[in-house]
Protein backbone atom coordinates (compact mmCIF):
# COMPACT_ATOMS: atom_id res chain seq x y z
CA UNK A 1 0.00 0.00 0.00
CA UNK A 2 1.42 3.36 -0.96
CA UNK A 3 1.83 5.56 2.09
CA UNK A 4 -0.32 8.66 1.83
CA UNK A 5 1.31 12.04 1.44
CA UNK A 6 0.55 14.43 4.22
CA UNK A 7 0.01 17.94 2.95
CA UNK A 8 3.29 19.79 2.63
CA UNK A 9 1.84 23.24 2.57
CA UNK A 10 -0.38 24.73 5.22
CA UNK A 11 -3.88 25.45 4.06
CA UNK A 12 -5.03 29.02 3.57
CA UNK A 13 -7.00 28.70 6.78
CA UNK A 14 -3.87 28.10 8.78
CA UNK A 15 -2.05 31.02 7.20
CA UNK A 16 -5.01 33.31 7.78
CA UNK A 17 -5.20 32.24 11.39
CA UNK A 18 -1.49 32.87 11.85
CA UNK A 19 -1.88 36.40 10.52
CA UNK A 20 -4.91 37.04 12.72
CA UNK A 21 -3.14 35.78 15.84
CA UNK A 22 -0.04 37.82 15.10
CA UNK A 23 -2.09 40.97 14.51
CA UNK A 24 -4.20 40.32 17.56
CA UNK A 25 -1.12 39.87 19.68
CA UNK A 26 0.36 43.13 18.38
CA UNK A 27 -2.85 45.04 19.08
CA UNK A 28 -3.04 43.47 22.51
CA UNK A 29 0.49 44.48 23.40
CA UNK A 30 -0.20 48.04 22.35
CA UNK A 31 -3.31 48.03 24.53
CA UNK A 32 -1.41 46.57 27.48
CA UNK A 33 1.39 49.09 27.35
CA UNK A 34 -0.40 52.21 26.16
CA UNK A 35 -4.10 51.95 26.82
CA UNK A 36 -4.45 50.36 30.23
CA UNK A 37 -3.45 52.93 32.87
CA UNK A 38 -0.36 51.97 34.85
CA UNK A 39 -1.20 51.56 38.51
CA UNK A 40 0.85 53.38 41.10
CA UNK A 41 0.86 50.61 43.62
CA UNK A 42 3.40 47.82 43.30
CA UNK A 43 2.20 45.76 46.27
CA UNK A 44 -1.50 46.28 46.97
CA UNK A 45 -2.92 46.17 50.44
CA UNK A 46 -4.37 42.96 51.84
CA UNK A 47 -7.91 43.79 50.71
CA UNK A 48 -9.44 46.28 48.27
CA UNK A 49 -9.60 49.68 49.92
CA UNK A 50 -6.66 48.95 52.20
CA UNK A 51 -3.62 51.18 51.87
CA UNK A 52 -0.95 50.21 49.38
CA UNK A 53 2.08 48.42 50.84
CA UNK A 54 4.49 49.76 48.26
CA UNK A 55 3.38 52.86 46.38
CA UNK A 56 5.61 52.67 43.32
CA UNK A 57 4.56 52.48 39.67
CA UNK A 58 3.57 48.97 38.82
CA UNK A 59 5.04 47.95 35.47
CA UNK A 60 5.07 44.24 36.11
CA UNK A 61 1.29 44.25 36.00
CA UNK A 62 1.76 43.88 32.25
CA UNK A 63 2.75 40.26 32.87
CA UNK A 64 -0.73 39.70 34.26
CA UNK A 65 -2.25 40.18 30.80
CA UNK A 66 -0.22 37.27 29.50
CA UNK A 67 -0.26 35.06 32.57
CA UNK A 68 -4.05 34.87 32.86
CA UNK A 69 -4.86 34.04 29.21
CA UNK A 70 -2.06 31.46 29.24
CA UNK A 71 -3.64 29.87 32.31
CA UNK A 72 -7.10 29.83 30.72
CA UNK A 73 -5.74 28.26 27.56
CA UNK A 74 -4.07 25.60 29.68
CA UNK A 75 -7.47 24.84 31.24
CA UNK A 76 -8.97 24.69 27.76
CA UNK A 77 -6.20 22.42 26.51
CA UNK A 78 -6.72 19.95 29.34
CA UNK A 79 -10.46 20.12 28.79
CA UNK A 80 -9.86 19.09 25.21
CA UNK A 81 -7.67 16.24 26.49
CA UNK A 82 -10.65 15.14 28.58
CA UNK A 83 -13.00 15.26 25.61
CA UNK A 84 -10.55 13.44 23.35
CA UNK A 85 -9.82 10.79 25.96
CA UNK A 86 -13.48 10.05 26.63
CA UNK A 87 -14.24 9.96 22.92
CA UNK A 88 -11.30 7.65 22.29
CA UNK A 89 -12.41 5.22 24.99
CA UNK A 90 -15.89 5.17 23.55
CA UNK A 91 -15.09 4.96 19.84
CA UNK A 92 -11.51 3.60 19.68
CA UNK A 93 -10.91 5.99 16.77
CA UNK A 94 -7.31 7.12 16.69
CA UNK A 95 -8.13 10.69 15.73
CA UNK A 96 -9.49 11.29 19.25
CA UNK A 97 -6.33 9.88 20.75
CA UNK A 98 -4.27 12.19 18.53
CA UNK A 99 -6.39 15.11 19.63
CA UNK A 100 -5.85 14.28 23.28
CA UNK A 101 -2.13 13.78 22.88
CA UNK A 102 -1.66 17.02 20.96
CA UNK A 103 -3.68 19.03 23.43
CA UNK A 104 -1.82 17.52 26.38
CA UNK A 105 1.52 18.62 24.92
CA UNK A 106 0.30 22.15 24.38
CA UNK A 107 -1.35 22.18 27.80
CA UNK A 108 1.90 21.21 29.47
CA UNK A 109 3.73 23.97 27.59
CA UNK A 110 1.16 26.56 28.65
CA UNK A 111 1.08 25.37 32.25
CA UNK A 112 4.85 25.67 32.33
CA UNK A 113 4.65 29.18 30.90
CA UNK A 114 1.95 30.02 33.42
CA UNK A 115 4.22 28.94 36.26
CA UNK A 116 7.21 30.85 34.87
CA UNK A 117 5.31 34.09 34.22
CA UNK A 118 3.68 33.76 37.61
CA UNK A 119 7.05 33.44 39.31
CA UNK A 120 8.40 36.47 37.46
CA UNK A 121 5.36 38.49 38.42
CA UNK A 122 5.46 37.32 42.01
CA UNK A 123 9.10 38.02 42.77
CA UNK A 124 9.07 41.84 42.47
CA UNK A 125 5.61 41.98 43.98
CA UNK A 126 5.80 39.63 46.92
CA UNK A 127 9.54 39.22 47.28
CA UNK A 128 9.49 35.50 46.57
CA UNK A 129 9.50 33.34 43.47
CA UNK A 130 7.41 30.64 45.03
CA UNK A 131 5.26 29.68 47.97
CA UNK A 132 3.38 26.51 48.71
CA UNK A 133 -0.06 28.02 48.86
CA UNK A 134 -3.04 26.11 47.49
CA UNK A 135 -3.08 27.71 44.05
CA UNK A 136 0.59 27.36 43.22
CA UNK A 137 0.76 23.85 44.66
CA UNK A 138 -2.25 22.62 42.71
CA UNK A 139 -0.97 24.24 39.52
CA UNK A 140 2.37 22.55 39.94
CA UNK A 141 0.51 19.28 40.54
CA UNK A 142 -1.42 19.86 37.31
CA UNK A 143 1.89 20.25 35.52
CA UNK A 144 3.19 17.01 37.05
CA UNK A 145 0.04 15.08 36.14
CA UNK A 146 0.23 15.88 32.46
CA UNK A 147 3.99 15.58 32.25
CA UNK A 148 3.34 12.11 33.67
CA UNK A 149 0.76 11.59 30.92
CA UNK A 150 3.31 12.47 28.24
CA UNK A 151 6.07 10.38 29.83
CA UNK A 152 3.71 7.46 30.15
CA UNK A 153 2.85 7.62 26.48
CA UNK A 154 6.52 7.47 25.67
CA UNK A 155 7.02 4.41 27.84
CA UNK A 156 4.01 2.30 26.94
CA UNK A 157 5.13 -0.89 25.27
CA UNK A 158 1.74 -1.78 23.82
CA UNK A 159 0.53 1.15 21.73
CA UNK A 160 -3.17 0.36 21.85
CA UNK A 161 -3.37 -0.34 25.55
CA UNK A 162 -0.96 2.50 26.28
CA UNK A 163 -3.30 4.88 24.52
CA UNK A 164 -6.24 3.63 26.53
CA UNK A 165 -4.44 3.94 29.85
CA UNK A 166 -3.26 7.39 28.83
CA UNK A 167 -6.87 8.31 28.15
CA UNK A 168 -7.78 7.32 31.69
CA UNK A 169 -4.93 9.44 33.05
CA UNK A 170 -6.13 12.34 30.92
CA UNK A 171 -9.62 12.02 32.34
CA UNK A 172 -8.62 11.66 35.98
CA UNK A 173 -6.07 14.46 35.75
CA UNK A 174 -8.65 16.97 34.64
CA UNK A 175 -10.12 16.89 38.16
CA UNK A 176 -7.29 19.20 39.17
CA UNK A 177 -8.32 21.99 36.80
CA UNK A 178 -11.43 23.18 38.66
CA UNK A 179 -9.46 22.79 41.90
CA UNK A 180 -6.76 25.13 40.61
CA UNK A 181 -9.30 27.69 39.53
CA UNK A 182 -11.46 27.65 42.62
CA UNK A 183 -8.50 27.64 44.97
CA UNK A 184 -8.20 31.29 43.95
CA UNK A 185 -11.75 31.91 45.07
CA UNK A 186 -12.09 29.67 48.15
CA UNK A 187 -8.85 30.26 50.00
CA UNK A 188 -6.89 33.35 51.04
CA UNK A 189 -3.61 32.70 49.29
CA UNK A 190 -0.50 34.64 48.35
CA UNK A 191 -1.67 34.25 44.77
CA UNK A 192 -4.15 37.01 43.99
CA UNK A 193 -7.82 36.15 44.00
CA UNK A 194 -9.38 35.33 40.66
CA UNK A 195 -10.71 38.52 39.10
CA UNK A 196 -12.18 37.43 35.79
CA UNK A 197 -14.02 34.12 36.09
CA UNK A 198 -15.32 34.81 39.54
CA UNK A 199 -18.69 33.69 40.92
CA UNK A 200 -19.33 37.29 41.91
CA UNK A 201 -18.66 38.49 38.38
CA UNK A 202 -15.54 40.07 36.87
CA UNK A 203 -13.79 42.38 39.28
CA UNK A 204 -11.75 44.41 36.83
CA UNK A 205 -12.33 47.96 35.56
CA UNK A 206 -13.38 48.27 31.93
CA UNK A 207 -10.18 48.95 30.04
CA UNK A 208 -8.40 46.19 31.91
CA UNK A 209 -11.23 43.73 31.44
CA UNK A 210 -11.47 44.45 27.72
CA UNK A 211 -7.73 44.06 27.26
CA UNK A 212 -7.77 40.83 29.23
CA UNK A 213 -10.64 39.39 27.20
CA UNK A 214 -8.89 40.43 24.00
CA UNK A 215 -5.73 38.61 25.05
CA UNK A 216 -7.78 35.55 26.00
CA UNK A 217 -9.23 35.56 22.47
CA UNK A 218 -5.77 35.98 20.93
CA UNK A 219 -4.32 33.13 22.96
CA UNK A 220 -7.27 30.92 22.13
CA UNK A 221 -6.56 31.57 18.47
CA UNK A 222 -2.95 30.68 19.10
CA UNK A 223 -4.04 27.45 20.78
CA UNK A 224 -6.18 26.51 17.79
CA UNK A 225 -3.28 27.23 15.48
CA UNK A 226 -0.91 25.11 17.54
CA UNK A 227 -3.46 22.30 17.65
CA UNK A 228 -3.83 22.37 13.87
CA UNK A 229 -0.08 22.00 13.49
CA UNK A 230 0.33 19.38 16.19
CA UNK A 231 -2.53 17.18 15.01
CA UNK A 232 -1.11 17.34 11.53
CA UNK A 233 2.13 16.00 12.96
CA UNK A 234 0.18 13.30 14.78
CA UNK A 235 -1.49 12.20 11.57
CA UNK A 236 1.87 12.09 9.84
CA UNK A 237 3.33 9.97 12.67
CA UNK A 238 0.48 7.52 12.51
CA UNK A 239 0.72 7.35 8.74
CA UNK A 240 4.45 6.71 9.06
CA UNK A 241 3.97 4.00 11.68
CA UNK A 242 1.37 2.29 9.49
CA UNK A 243 3.55 2.59 6.42
CA UNK A 244 6.56 1.14 8.18
CA UNK A 245 4.52 -1.73 9.56
CA UNK A 246 3.27 -2.43 6.03
CA UNK A 247 6.79 -2.12 4.60
CA UNK A 248 8.11 -4.74 7.00
CA UNK A 249 5.65 -7.25 5.58
CA UNK A 250 7.02 -6.84 2.11
CA UNK A 251 10.23 -8.48 0.90
CA UNK A 252 13.19 -6.11 0.62
CA UNK A 253 13.53 -4.50 -2.83
CA UNK A 254 16.57 -5.44 -4.95
CA UNK A 255 19.57 -3.14 -5.04
CA UNK A 256 21.79 -1.44 -2.51
CA UNK A 257 19.09 -0.10 -0.28
CA UNK A 258 19.88 0.19 3.39
CA UNK A 259 17.39 0.99 6.12
CA UNK A 260 18.30 4.48 7.13
CA UNK A 261 18.81 5.30 10.78
CA UNK A 262 15.90 7.69 10.52
CA UNK A 263 13.51 4.85 11.25
CA UNK A 264 13.92 5.04 15.02
CA UNK A 265 14.11 8.80 15.16
CA UNK A 266 11.02 9.34 13.11
CA UNK A 267 8.63 7.16 15.04
CA UNK A 268 8.82 8.82 18.43
CA UNK A 269 5.38 10.43 18.79
CA UNK B 1 11.98 50.41 39.23
CA UNK B 2 14.27 49.49 36.39
CA UNK B 3 14.49 45.95 37.64
CA UNK B 4 10.74 45.66 37.07
CA UNK B 5 11.46 46.02 33.38
CA UNK B 6 13.99 43.24 33.66
CA UNK B 7 11.34 40.89 35.05
CA UNK B 8 8.89 42.09 32.41
CA UNK B 9 11.42 41.50 29.67
CA UNK B 10 12.34 38.05 30.88
CA UNK B 11 8.67 37.09 31.18
CA UNK B 12 7.75 38.19 27.66
CA UNK B 13 10.90 36.64 26.25
CA UNK B 14 10.14 33.38 28.02
CA UNK B 15 6.66 33.33 26.49
CA UNK B 16 7.90 33.91 22.94
CA UNK B 17 10.82 31.56 23.40
CA UNK B 18 8.55 28.86 24.74
CA UNK B 19 5.89 29.16 22.07
CA UNK B 20 8.28 29.89 19.24
CA UNK B 21 10.63 27.12 20.27
CA UNK B 22 7.78 24.64 20.39
CA UNK B 23 6.55 25.67 16.94
CA UNK B 24 10.06 25.32 15.51
CA UNK B 25 10.37 21.93 17.18
CA UNK B 26 7.05 20.88 15.64
CA UNK B 27 8.22 22.09 12.25
CA UNK B 28 11.40 20.08 12.47
CA UNK B 29 9.62 16.89 13.46
CA UNK B 30 7.02 17.41 10.75
CA UNK B 31 9.71 17.76 8.10
CA UNK B 32 11.54 14.67 9.37
CA UNK B 33 8.35 12.61 9.34
CA UNK B 34 7.32 13.87 5.91
CA UNK B 35 10.77 13.12 4.57
CA UNK B 36 10.62 9.60 5.90
CA UNK B 37 7.18 9.10 4.41
CA UNK B 38 8.51 10.31 1.05
CA UNK B 39 11.35 7.82 1.28
CA UNK B 40 8.93 5.01 1.90
CA UNK B 41 6.76 6.08 -1.01
CA UNK B 42 9.73 6.17 -3.33
CA UNK B 43 10.85 2.76 -2.15
CA UNK B 44 7.34 1.55 -2.72
CA UNK B 45 7.32 2.96 -6.28
CA UNK B 46 10.72 1.44 -6.98
CA UNK B 47 9.48 -1.87 -5.63
CA UNK B 48 6.52 -1.89 -7.95
CA UNK B 49 8.59 -1.17 -11.05
CA UNK C 1 -25.27 -12.77 42.36
CA UNK C 2 -25.66 -9.06 42.13
CA UNK C 3 -22.69 -6.74 41.75
CA UNK C 4 -22.46 -5.70 45.37
CA UNK C 5 -22.16 -9.29 46.47
CA UNK C 6 -19.57 -9.96 43.77
CA UNK C 7 -17.53 -7.03 45.06
CA UNK C 8 -17.40 -8.54 48.54
CA UNK C 9 -16.61 -12.00 47.19
CA UNK C 10 -13.74 -10.65 45.11
CA UNK C 11 -12.34 -8.62 47.99
CA UNK C 12 -12.59 -11.61 50.31
CA UNK C 13 -10.74 -13.72 47.76
CA UNK C 14 -7.92 -11.17 47.63
CA UNK C 15 -7.70 -10.86 51.38
CA UNK C 16 -7.78 -14.61 51.94
CA UNK C 17 -4.94 -15.19 49.50
CA UNK C 18 -2.98 -12.42 51.19
CA UNK C 19 -3.61 -13.99 54.60
CA UNK C 20 -1.87 -17.07 53.25
CA UNK C 21 0.96 -15.41 51.32
CA UNK C 22 1.58 -12.40 53.59
CA UNK C 23 3.49 -10.52 50.90
CA UNK C 24 1.58 -7.25 50.87
CA UNK C 25 0.54 -6.13 54.33
CA UNK C 26 3.62 -6.96 56.44
CA UNK C 27 6.19 -5.10 54.27
CA UNK C 28 3.76 -2.22 53.94
CA UNK C 29 3.20 -1.86 57.67
CA UNK C 30 6.88 -2.26 58.43
CA UNK C 31 7.77 0.44 55.92
CA UNK C 32 5.17 2.75 57.43
CA UNK C 33 6.61 2.25 60.89
CA UNK C 34 10.13 2.88 59.64
CA UNK C 35 9.08 6.14 58.01
CA UNK C 36 7.25 7.40 61.10
CA UNK C 37 10.27 6.48 63.15
CA UNK C 38 12.60 8.34 60.79
CA UNK C 39 10.47 11.45 60.91
CA UNK C 40 10.25 11.39 64.68
CA UNK C 41 14.01 11.04 64.94
CA UNK C 42 14.64 13.88 62.54
CA UNK C 43 12.02 16.23 63.92
CA UNK C 44 11.45 15.46 67.60
CA UNK C 45 8.02 16.57 68.80
CA UNK C 46 9.46 19.09 71.23
CA UNK C 47 11.31 21.01 68.51
CA UNK C 48 9.81 24.38 67.65
CA UNK C 49 7.13 25.80 69.85
CA UNK C 50 5.68 23.63 72.57
CA UNK C 51 2.27 22.33 71.65
CA UNK C 52 -0.46 24.53 73.06
CA UNK C 53 -4.14 23.74 73.00
CA UNK C 54 -6.08 26.01 70.71
CA UNK C 55 -4.92 27.67 67.50
CA UNK C 56 -1.17 28.12 67.46
CA UNK C 57 -0.02 31.59 66.58
CA UNK C 58 3.53 32.24 65.47
CA UNK C 59 6.34 29.90 64.55
CA UNK C 60 5.55 26.47 63.24
CA UNK C 61 6.09 23.76 65.82
CA UNK C 62 6.42 20.17 64.83
CA UNK C 63 2.76 19.69 65.77
CA UNK C 64 1.84 21.44 62.56
CA UNK C 65 4.31 19.34 60.66
CA UNK C 66 3.13 16.16 62.33
CA UNK C 67 0.16 15.92 60.00
CA UNK C 68 2.50 16.03 57.05
CA UNK C 69 4.89 13.45 58.52
CA UNK C 70 2.09 11.05 59.24
CA UNK C 71 0.53 11.24 55.80
CA UNK C 72 3.77 11.13 53.88
CA UNK C 73 4.66 7.96 55.76
CA UNK C 74 1.22 6.45 55.19
CA UNK C 75 1.28 7.46 51.55
CA UNK C 76 4.63 5.90 50.72
CA UNK C 77 3.89 2.76 52.68
CA UNK C 78 0.43 2.59 51.16
CA UNK C 79 1.76 2.89 47.62
CA UNK C 80 4.09 0.02 48.32
CA UNK C 81 1.15 -2.16 49.27
CA UNK C 82 -1.05 -1.02 46.40
CA UNK C 83 1.73 -1.60 43.93
CA UNK C 84 2.43 -5.09 45.27
CA UNK C 85 -1.23 -5.95 45.11
CA UNK C 86 -1.47 -4.87 41.50
CA UNK C 87 1.59 -6.83 40.42
CA UNK C 88 0.60 -10.07 42.11
CA UNK C 89 -2.61 -9.88 40.13
CA UNK C 90 -0.68 -9.66 36.93
CA UNK C 91 1.97 -12.19 37.87
CA UNK C 92 -0.57 -14.86 38.52
CA UNK C 93 -2.60 -13.88 35.48
CA UNK C 94 -5.65 -13.70 37.63
CA UNK C 95 -7.14 -10.80 35.76
CA UNK C 96 -7.56 -12.79 32.56
CA UNK C 97 -9.30 -15.56 34.46
CA UNK C 98 -11.63 -13.12 36.13
CA UNK C 99 -12.44 -11.40 32.87
CA UNK C 100 -13.54 -14.69 31.31
CA UNK C 101 -15.99 -15.18 34.14
CA UNK C 102 -19.21 -13.16 33.78
CA UNK C 103 -18.12 -10.36 36.08
CA UNK C 104 -18.90 -6.72 35.47
CA UNK C 105 -15.56 -4.85 35.28
CA UNK C 106 -16.95 -2.26 37.66
CA UNK C 107 -17.45 -5.00 40.25
CA UNK C 108 -13.93 -6.22 39.54
CA UNK C 109 -12.65 -2.73 40.20
CA UNK C 110 -14.75 -2.33 43.33
CA UNK C 111 -13.63 -5.69 44.70
CA UNK C 112 -9.98 -4.88 44.17
CA UNK C 113 -10.40 -1.38 45.57
CA UNK C 114 -12.16 -2.78 48.62
CA UNK C 115 -9.26 -5.14 49.26
CA UNK C 116 -6.84 -2.21 48.90
CA UNK C 117 -9.05 -0.19 51.24
CA UNK C 118 -8.66 -2.94 53.85
CA UNK C 119 -4.90 -3.02 53.41
CA UNK C 120 -4.74 0.72 54.01
CA UNK C 121 -6.79 0.39 57.18
CA UNK C 122 -4.51 -2.41 58.36
CA UNK C 123 -1.59 -0.05 57.81
CA UNK C 124 -3.23 2.79 59.72
CA UNK C 125 -4.47 0.66 62.61
CA UNK C 126 -0.84 -0.09 63.43
CA UNK C 127 0.91 3.10 62.39
CA UNK C 128 -1.50 5.59 63.99
CA UNK C 129 -1.09 4.40 67.60
CA UNK C 130 2.68 4.21 67.12
CA UNK C 131 2.64 7.73 65.73
CA UNK C 132 0.60 8.94 68.70
CA UNK C 133 3.13 7.30 71.01
CA UNK C 134 6.16 8.85 69.29
CA UNK C 135 4.61 12.30 69.13
CA UNK C 136 3.38 12.23 72.68
CA UNK C 137 -0.18 12.84 71.63
CA UNK C 138 -2.94 11.44 73.80
CA UNK C 139 -5.05 9.71 71.20
CA UNK C 140 -8.36 9.51 73.07
CA UNK C 141 -10.18 12.69 72.01
CA UNK C 142 -8.59 12.69 68.58
CA UNK C 143 -9.64 9.20 67.55
CA UNK C 144 -13.03 9.99 65.95
CA UNK C 145 -11.53 12.87 63.99
CA UNK C 146 -8.54 10.92 62.77
CA UNK C 147 -10.75 8.00 61.79
CA UNK C 148 -12.90 10.29 59.70
CA UNK C 149 -9.87 11.78 57.97
CA UNK C 150 -8.44 8.33 57.36
CA UNK C 151 -11.75 7.17 55.95
CA UNK C 152 -11.89 10.06 53.52
CA UNK C 153 -8.29 9.49 52.48
CA UNK C 154 -8.48 5.69 52.22
CA UNK C 155 -11.44 5.63 49.85
CA UNK C 156 -9.68 7.88 47.37
CA UNK C 157 -6.27 6.26 47.79
CA UNK C 158 -7.65 2.77 47.36
CA UNK C 159 -9.64 3.69 44.25
CA UNK C 160 -6.84 5.69 42.63
CA UNK C 161 -4.30 3.05 43.63
CA UNK C 162 -6.36 0.28 42.07
CA UNK C 163 -6.82 2.23 38.88
CA UNK C 164 -3.23 3.31 38.45
CA UNK C 165 -1.89 0.05 39.78
CA UNK C 166 -3.62 -1.77 36.97
CA UNK C 167 -2.59 0.92 34.52
CA UNK C 168 1.09 0.61 35.29
CA UNK C 169 1.21 -3.15 34.86
CA UNK C 170 1.44 -2.90 31.09
CA UNK C 171 4.37 -0.55 30.89
CA UNK C 172 8.10 -0.86 31.16
CA UNK C 173 9.53 0.20 34.54
CA UNK C 174 6.23 -0.41 36.28
CA UNK C 175 7.45 0.22 39.85
CA UNK C 176 8.45 3.72 38.82
CA UNK C 177 5.44 4.49 36.71
CA UNK C 178 2.82 3.86 39.36
CA UNK C 179 4.04 6.46 41.86
CA UNK C 180 4.81 8.83 38.99
CA UNK C 181 1.20 8.74 37.87
CA UNK C 182 -0.47 8.33 41.22
CA UNK C 183 1.22 10.98 43.36
CA UNK C 184 0.23 14.10 41.48
CA UNK C 185 -3.36 12.95 41.10
CA UNK C 186 -3.88 12.29 44.80
CA UNK C 187 -2.17 15.41 46.06
CA UNK C 188 -5.49 17.14 46.81
CA UNK C 189 -6.37 14.14 48.98
CA UNK C 190 -3.02 14.06 50.76
CA UNK C 191 -2.99 17.83 51.26
CA UNK C 192 -6.45 17.66 52.74
CA UNK C 193 -5.53 14.81 55.06
CA UNK C 194 -2.41 16.65 56.22
CA UNK C 195 -4.23 19.94 56.86
CA UNK C 196 -7.05 18.21 58.71
CA UNK C 197 -4.67 16.13 60.82
CA UNK C 198 -2.55 19.14 61.71
CA UNK C 199 -5.66 21.03 62.58
CA UNK C 200 -6.73 18.18 64.87
CA UNK C 201 -3.32 17.98 66.52
CA UNK C 202 -3.11 21.68 67.22
CA UNK C 203 -6.58 21.75 68.65
CA UNK C 204 -8.26 23.45 65.72
CA UNK C 205 -10.65 20.59 65.15
CA UNK C 206 -12.22 19.50 61.89
CA UNK C 207 -15.04 21.98 61.50
CA UNK C 208 -12.73 24.91 60.83
CA UNK C 209 -11.31 23.09 57.85
CA UNK C 210 -14.55 21.73 56.46
CA UNK C 211 -13.63 22.94 52.97
CA UNK C 212 -10.96 20.27 52.84
CA UNK C 213 -13.41 17.62 53.93
CA UNK C 214 -15.81 18.59 51.17
CA UNK C 215 -12.97 18.58 48.70
CA UNK C 216 -11.79 15.14 49.79
CA UNK C 217 -15.33 13.79 49.67
CA UNK C 218 -15.91 15.17 46.19
CA UNK C 219 -12.57 13.81 45.05
CA UNK C 220 -13.41 10.36 46.45
CA UNK C 221 -16.74 10.27 44.65
CA UNK C 222 -15.15 11.34 41.41
CA UNK C 223 -12.29 8.86 41.55
CA UNK C 224 -14.50 5.92 42.48
CA UNK C 225 -16.91 6.75 39.66
CA UNK C 226 -14.15 7.23 37.11
CA UNK C 227 -12.36 4.10 38.28
CA UNK C 228 -15.46 1.95 38.03
CA UNK C 229 -16.05 3.08 34.47
CA UNK C 230 -12.48 3.25 33.23
CA UNK C 231 -11.15 0.02 34.75
CA UNK C 232 -12.43 -2.16 31.96
CA UNK C 233 -10.61 -0.11 29.35
CA UNK C 234 -7.37 -0.73 31.12
CA UNK C 235 -7.61 -4.45 31.71
CA UNK C 236 -9.38 -5.53 28.56
CA UNK C 237 -7.34 -6.75 25.60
Amino acid sequence: MTPPTTARRSGTGTILLTILVALGMAVGIVAIFFWVPTANCLVPGAAPGQPCFDARPDYIQHIFYMHVPIAYVAYLAFGVVLVGSVAYLKTSKRRWDRLAHASAEIGVLFTGLCLVTGMLWGRPRWGTFWTWDETLTLTFVLFLIYVGYLLFRGMASDAERGARVAAVIGIVGFADVPLVHFSMVWWRTLHPAEVVINPAGPQLPTSELVTMLWMVAVYTGLYILMMLLRTRLGRAHDALADAEAAAEDRPAPPGPVGRSGAVQAGVQP
Amino acid sequence: MKHQFAYLGVAYTAIWAGIGGYLLFLGRRQRATDRRLEELRERDQAHRE
Amino acid sequence: MNNLRKMFVLAAKDLRSEARAKEIAPPMVLFGLILVFLFTLSFPPGAGRAPVPGPVVGAVGSRELAGAFLWVSLLFAGILGLSRNASTEREENRIEGLLLAPVDPAALFAGKALANFCYLWALEVIVLPVFALFFGVSPGPLVPGILLVALAANVGLAAAGTLFGAASQYVRARELVMPLLLFPVIIPLVLGAERLTSSLLTGGGLVSQERWFILMGAFDLAIVAIGAVAFEFIVNE
